[in-house]
């Protein structure tokens, strides 16, 4: 097994004695029962690192110490398997996005903006100042009997009054 | 004098026009009018300003000069119904079922999850900012409008004003029975059919007015079953409980100064009930007939006579 296979950085692993003689300690893949497999090591940290830390005779409070400090400092570039990144756009982070509730501030002050400005003049332009004639207001409205049309004229139009039907 | 009148259909209403001398495209102005403000105005355009600023969660929306118009109207009308008007029970009127449009079921309320029910609005309508050179619009978050008859009274209002503006002697507008008149009548007079609260192929009274305002507000027309309960409901909604009016009164017509302020008023006067019509008539000095579950007729002492008189024919 190659120092990037276990894991191992190019300079520490320099600094960390080789056993010659040892096999690997890689094991060989399980093999599940319908047949597909999973290699078990490359999943995992470094478990090689330590074996062969430990089959090197290094003391075991240096062996720890080595192995905090492997774990402290492994990047994903140097370790055997690449941990998973969470990019901005994945899922997961949107949909965090999404379940915050909506903040409801307080009212805010009105700025005519230019962006308003812009729009509100616009409309105005094209109302050109439609409806905006003062409401006549009939003070106190006189109700009396309809007179009858004169019979050489059309009918004269009637309002009907029904409540939105 | 020349008398034209013109009819189209508008607001899910029948909308009827009479001008008086007035210039030869007036009856096609105030249908270009009346479409422009229902596209401003209707709940059930996605685009319009009605239902931007029920999903704009208290941001300040930028709005057709006569959206400002209508929300000061809202304001002075919620004063002017003392309780018995609210254009913020869009929430409540949703719940109880009024979600689609009349004349297009297709055409649904858009709201957003951020509006609340009524009863846990703490802010009134008259908490909005309003920039009124700039007709921009900030209503209180969470509250939502409904335009409904007040609307309709007040659309009623402008084109008469405008077709007015544009010369005309005389015009009378009514939109689904909200009508307003102003200026010169036609020789006989503005004639007017309140049609049987019950029964829409007879005439209750007949008469001519003087201008001003009618309208009718019934819970008899717009009605629908509630799914999940099982009941029939109406488009009422009485602000003193949020829920479909149960008043005795199940119809009211009004004749008042002007198109929006008799529409508060046949409001007023339905949900008031019996007990309350003679108070709220004498105290508002308006015009009042008013029908009971039981086919009971109250009027004031200007309509009696024509009621009397139009029994007699």
């Amino acid at each position: 097994m190659t120092d990037a296979e276990s894991g191992i950085g190019s300079e520490l692993a320099d600094r960390i004695p080789r056993s010659k003689s040892k096999p690997s300690t890689s094991k060989p893949a399980k093999h599940m029962a319908g047949g597909s497999h999973v290699a078990s090591r490359k999943r995992r940290g470094h478990p090689a690192i330590g074996a062969r830390i430990a089959s090197t005779g290094v003391s075991t409070a240096a062996m720890f110490t080595i192995v905090a400090w492997l774990g402290l400092n492994s990047s994903p570039e140097t370790a055997g398997t690449p941990e998973p990144v969470v990019h901005p756009t994945t899922t997961a982070l949107v949909e965090d996005v999404s379940i915050k509730p909506p903040t409801l501030g307080p009212v805010p002050t009105l700025n005519t903006t230019v962006s308003n400005r812009a729009v509100a003049d616009q409309k105005t332009t094209a109302d050109s100042g439609a409806l905006s004639q003062p409401i006549e207001l009939t003070a106190n409205p006189v109700l009396r009997a309809p007179q009858p049309a004169p019979q050489v004229t059309a009918p004269a139009p009637v309002a009907k009054t029904n409540g939105s039907r | 004098m020349a008398v034209v009148e013109t009819t189209f259909r508008a607001m899910a209403s029948h909308v009827q026009v009479i001008v008086v001398d007035g210039h030869d495209q007036a009856g096609l102005e105030a249908q270009r009018v009346v479409s422009e403000l229902e596209s401003v105005w209707s709940r059930f355009v996605p685009t319009s300003d009605v239902t931007r600023l029920n999903n704009a969660n208290g941001q300040p929306v930028t709005v057709h000069p006569a959206t400002v118009r209508l929300i000061d109207t809202m304001i002075e009308a919620i004063d002017l119904g003392g309780g018995r008007f609210a254009p913020t029970i869009l929430p409540d009127l949703m719940r109880a079922g009024y979600v689609a449009s009349i004349d297009n079921r297709a055409a649904v309320t858009v709201v957003g999850e951020q509006v609340r029910s009524t009863e846990q609005i703490k802010h009134h309508l008259g908490d909005a900012q309003i920039d009124r050179h700039q007709h921009v619009v900030a209503l209180p978050p969470g509250l939502t409008i409904d335009p409904g008859g007040v609307g309709k009274g007040l659309a009623a209002d402008l084109v008469v004003a405008e077709l007015r503006g544009q010369g005309s002697a005389g015009a009378l507008v009514s939109i689904g029975g909200d009508l307003a008149a102003a200026g010169d009548e036609p020789p006989q007079g503005w004639q007017l059919d309140i049609e049987d609260h019950f029964d829409k192929d007879k005439t209750l009274v007949s008469l001519a007015f003087s201008g001003g305002g009618v309208a009718t507000s019934n819970t008899l027309g717009r009605r629908w079953i509630d799914t999940t309960t099982g009941q029939e409901q109406h488009h009422l909604i009485d602000p003193c409980t949020t829920q479909p009016s149960i008043s005795d009164i199940v119809a009211a017509t009004v004749v008042g100064s002007c198109g929006w302020q008799a529409e508060i008023h046949a409001k007023g006067v339905l949900l008031g009930g019996t007990e309350d019509f003679e108070r709220y008539t004498t105290q508002h000095n308006i015009h009042a007939v008013a029908s009971t579950s039981t086919n009971t007729m109250l009027s004031t002492d200007a309509f009696s006579k024509f009621l009397a008189a139009t029994a007699r024919r």
